[in-house]
């Protein structure tokens, strides 16, 4: 099965889980239209 | 992005193994004001405790994707002062994607990173050179002079050009 990203949406939630597993963000600014 | 790069099953696996992916709108604030954004997409590079170290402006394929995220993994370490950890980055960097738009930077990093660790400047010298190198390569003889790092290669096959029908502009639609 083709492998998905999982996006966090939240900037708190992915900080903490950028914490805690110890990895970099990426922080995607994108035009919903 | 959501048509060619992010479907992209290598992107999609380099992202999970390697970040946490977070998407927000443009326009989602405090967020957009504190990174300063003015165009889409905006790729940026944050570490843990939220501070920026590398970002992209304009729609990536897959093959530019992976190093530009690898050079902003790089940078975050680089910015750290924790050339162990960066230079391993920035080598890759080059190993596997060594005619990228991230081929530029990470070699003029890689020799600053060599630098700092070792106080010897002659990897900084060779960085130099082989920034010369490229940016020859990519614009032919009439290559600006280099104002200290090669980021700033020109439009070319090794510089950043804009894409047509990309980056969008800040405007939702009616």
């Amino acid at each position: 099965m083709a492998k998905k990203i999982r996006w966090e949406t939240e900037w708190k939630s992915a900080l903490s889980r950028a914490q805690a597993e110890k990895k970099p963000i990426l922080l995607d600014f994108f035009n919903p239209g | 992005m959501d048509a060619v790069t992010y479907p992209n099953e290598k992107v999609a696996e380099f992202i999970d193994q390697n970040l946490i992916a977070l998407r927000v709108a443009f326009d989602s604030q405090p967020l957009s004001a504190d990174f300063k954004v003015n165009w889409t997409p905006t790729l940026v590079t944050v570490d843990p405790q939220g501070r920026e170290h590398h970002r992209t402006v304009g729609f990536l394929a897959p093959e530019e994707l992976i190093p530009s995220l690898m050079l902003g993994i790089a940078k975050m370490h680089f910015d750290q002062n924790d050339f162990d950890s960066a230079l391993p980055q920035f080598e890759k960097v080059l190993a596997e994607y060594p005619r990228s738009d991230a081929t530029p930077e990470a070699v003029y990093l890689r020799g600053v990173s060599r630098y700092k660790k070792t106080h010897n400047a002659k990897p900084l010298k060779e960085a130099t050179k082989s920034c010369r190198r490229l940016i020859r390569r990519a614009s032919g003889r009439n290559a600006p002079p280099l104002t200290g790092s090669c980021k700033r290669a020109p439009p070319g096959p090794l510089g950043r050009r804009p894409r047509p029908g990309n980056p969008r502009p800040l405007s939702r639609k009616a």
